[in-house]
């Protein structure tokens, strides 16, 4: 009898509320912009929700893994999405928050063979992984081989330790690493959702405030 | 140090600074500096800043400077004067006097 129709607003309209709280200069800059973010665990997921909802025009999401059960005490994922591809799980929950996004999906592990491929297009990356070797691997790759684009690096974030501690630091011009550059899971043990998404927050603030050409110090 | 004079009682010099103390502490800082940069051109002390902290290792090539630390060269990216230093330059790029070296060692969780 009743046909439940999901109305959702235009676009004209979803954009006219983002320029009302941004500013229309500022979202200009975030609807032209393209961001990476590189791993979908607990940095990626929470730093991709904050960009979609910002308002960021193309989001590039890489992940090669599956969501685990281990993963939804952090990650943004729901339970009946497990065993699903991180990329697709997560670009169904993105276009449930914010429907005009546009997406581009990879469903690999990024490896210097296909970095360039991968990341050409994004003016920005965002190193989300969570082993140091990976973050390291990508860290060089990007500053060495594509040295116009930005790179938002996390390091330090695991444990219970004061939230006071997580920090983002400008490098270098172009670099930049959030986290207390020092707590290792490897070493403390477990990780919280709440440290690891002040972590993830500094870094998709860090994203936004590039793209409003405001910088760090 | 003593005051040979009285107190000004106008308040118009009230916050001046002496001149005559000024001029001796300007004196003992351009000295200072003189001995200093004596130490720096002739003394063979060539200071390099890693990470904020002036270190004595100029001379030394990146892989060099490695070899004395902890940093796991796995899990690091290096900075030098604000460029990257490609891996494969470790071992031939040499530090040099006034380099800013910045070391970002990488620590596990995501």
């Amino acid at each position: 009898m009743w046909e439940v129709v999901e109305l959702i607003p235009t676009k004209d309209e979803w954009n006219k509320a983002l320029c009302e709280r941004h500013g229309e200069d500022v979202q200009k800059k975030f609807s032209a912009a393209t961001v990476a973010i590189c791993g979908l665990g607990g940095l990626g997921s929470n730093v991709a929700i904050s960009l979609a909802r910002a308002g960021i025009g193309t989001l590039i999401l890489i992940d090669f893994d599956r969501v685990d059960i281990t993963n939804l005490h952090r990650q943004q994922y729901k339970a009946n999405q497990i065993g699903m591809n991180k990329t697709d799980a997560l670009s169904d929950n993105l276009k449930e928050i914010a429907p005009y996004i546009e997406f581009e999906t990879h469903t690999e592990r990024v490896i210097e063979e296909n970095a360039v491929r991968l990341l050409q297009g994004a003016d920005i990356i965002c190193e989300a992984f969570d082993n140091a070797e990976c973050k390291a691997m990508l860290t060089n790759l990007v500053l060495e081989t594509m040295p116009d684009k930005y790179l938002v690096a996390a390091s330090g974030m695991a444990g219970m330790g004061s939230a006071n501690t997580i920090q983002t630091r400008r490098v270098s011009k172009r670099f930049y690493v959030c986290g207390d550059g020092a707590s290792d899971v490897s070493e403390v043990g477990s990780l919280v959702a709440s440290r690891v998404m002040l972590c993830a927050a500094h870094q998709a603030h860090t994203v936004l405030r590039i793209l409003a050409e405001q910088f760090e110090t | 140090m003593t005051f040979d004079r009285e107190p000004d009682l106008d308040n118009a010099n009230v916050g001046m600074p002496d001149t005559r103390i000024l001029g001796i502490t300007k004196y003992i800082k351009e000295v200072t500096k003189s001995v200093a940069s004596f130490f720096v051109v002739f003394g063979g002390v060539f200071m390099v800043k890693i990470n904020g902290e002036e270190l004595n290792v100029a001379g030394k090539t990146v892989a060099e400077y490695l070899t004395t630390t902890n940093y796991d060269p796995k899990r690091i990216a290096v900075e030098r004067n604000g460029d990257i230093v490609p891996k494969a330059q470790y071992g031939e790029t040499v530090l040099k006097d006034g380099d800013s070296v910045e070391v970002v060692s990488f620590v596990g969780g995501g």
